[in-house]
């Protein structure tokens, strides 16, 4: 006895991969019956009608096109404000930690060559609308650093080379230096435009040592006038931040290594964005320099 | 807590291009929605039993969230637009690299009811089970493969029948101006 012709929603199904087993079996024995016959020469007995075989096709095809059509949405860059619901809303502990842990990095900071500098023109001073706002840079800076370094297939925006300063350069209206290397064997992979603040877009660059340990360097002009900074820590897990501000911007090496190898990479950092003087600031008013 | 929040972040690309296919395009609309999903996801974290994917579960608090959605805009016509400065969105760059074929198929898409939109986007494209579109969309089996089907022939008729039009594709909103 020839099978019966799948009606039109079992071969849907069939299509999109819905059918148990049984009945999966069951449409593949009438396209065996079909392809039978046509290799017979014989009539079709879907008469006018398109063949099964010719119907599941057309139905993959369309799901494919449709998946090929939308895949690239996948790949854009996640705005930062949809990850702000997912970031625990109050962390006490997190300034908490700071603070305990910035004696710790006090005396390694002796250590630093521009231990000097910092000490002359910025006293530590921390406010209560400061320390929000440099939870906010903070936090925005893990975030990045959570979303981007994570992604095989695009980590970067726009690879490491002169296209990648010169870009973020002019979005940011301040130099940007992306050193193509870091202590520890980190090398410039290349970096993304972020939203930031108003008015105050966020550049984050990446780095990438020979195991794939990811680091990234997040800098944005700050919101209101902060106080000047030293090298803090924010310890997190995996990955603990160290973050300073310098002359109304704010910097934020982010990443899942040892604090001391991170406490290099920034003290380089520190010394590239101090040599290369940014006071062509365009939103330099907000800056009572003391 | 670090389970929930990858959870979630690795849903974000999916939702937003839901989200997307949802708004017609609108993209300011769309990641409105993707926060208010996720917002309430967080609170209502308790309720996702952990069994199999979450993506099914953060699509049906789409799906309520837009049609609650469309009836209060429905009611009062009025719009807010206060969004935070986006940088320039590579959403254009992306789509310019599709092929012309891709490009009218989205335009046809957009054509459809939301209803058909939305059953294409999460079986086709998704690649939810029937049984869990239906789950999420609130309504039966059998209803998901009614639409379904209407869903595909329509599509096909716009990309493939006489009737093919080519409408501007509205990826970006156009009452956003650049710069």
């Amino acid at each position: 006895m020839n099978p019966q012709r799948p009606d039109r929603d079992t071969l849907m199904a069939y299509a999109d991969g819905q059918l148990d087993a049984a009945r999966s079996a069951e449409v593949e024995r009438y396209l065996e019956y079909e392809a039978r016959l046509a290799l017979n020469g014989d009539v079709p007995p879907h008469g006018a009608r398109s063949s099964v075989s010719a119907e599941i096709a057309a139905l993959q095809a369309q799901n494919l096109a449709l998946r090929e059509a939308l895949a690239p949405m996948l790949d854009e860059p996640v705005p930062a404000r949809l990850l702000q619901p997912l970031a625990p809303p109050a962390r006490p502990w997190v300034r908490a930690a700071a603070v305990a842990l910035w004696i710790g990095v006090g005396a390694a900071a002796g250590s630093l060559a521009t231990r000097e500098a910092l000490q002359q023109n910025s006293p530590v001073v921390t406010t209560q609308n400061e320390s929000e706002g440099m939870q906010h840079f903070v936090r925005q800076a893990e975030l990045a650093y959570a979303v981007y370094t994570p992604d095989a297939r695009r980590p970067v925006e726009v690879r490491e080379g002169s296209d990648l300063t010169t870009w973020l350069s002019r979005r940011l209206q301040r130099p940007i230096v992306a050193p193509d290397t870091l202590p520890g064997g980190l090398v410039l992979m290349g970096g993304r435009l972020l939203p930031g603040m108003p008015g105050k877009p966020a550049a984050q660059l990446m780095y990438q040592d020979a195991q794939g340990h990811r680091v990234t360097v997040y800098l944005r002009g700050m919101a209101k006038p902060t106080a000047e900074i030293s090298f803090r820590i924010v310890p997190g897990k995996p990955a603990s931040t160290f973050y300073w501000v310098d002359r109304q911007w704010g910097y934020a090496l982010t990443g899942d290594l040892p604090r001391a190898q991170l406490l290099d990479a920034a003290r380089v950092l520190y010394q590239r964005y101090t040599a290369d003087d940014p006071s062509a600031l365009p939103g330099s008013t907000a800056a009572p320099q003391a | 807590m670090a389970d929930r929040h990858q959870l979630l972040t690795e849903q974000i690309p999916h939702l937003r291009r839901y989200a997307r296919v949802l708004h017609a395009g609108r993209m300011a609309d769309a990641d409105d929605l993707v926060q208010d999903t996720l917002e309430r996801a967080v609170n209502k974290w308790g309720l996702w039993r952990g069994v199999g994917s979450v993506r099914p579960w953060l699509f049906s608090i789409m799906h309520n969230l837009f049609v609650d959605h469309c009836a209060v805009r429905n009611a009062q016509a009025t719009e807010s637009l206060d969004e935070l400065p986006d940088a320039a969105h590579p959403a254009q760059a992306a789509t310019q690299e599709l092929h012309l074929e891709a490009l009218e198929l989205l335009a046809a898409l957009q054509r459809l009811t939301v209803p058909l939109r939305e059953v294409l986007l999460l079986v086709a494209v998704e690649g939810l089970s029937y049984t869990e579109a239906a789950k999420a969309l609130g309504v039966p089996t059998g209803t998901v493969m009614s639409r379904l089907s209407r869903a595909r022939s329509q599509l096909w008729q716009l990309t493939n029948g006489e009737g093919a039009q080519r409408p501007a594709l509205r990826i970006i909103d156009g009452q956003r101006s650049v710069g």
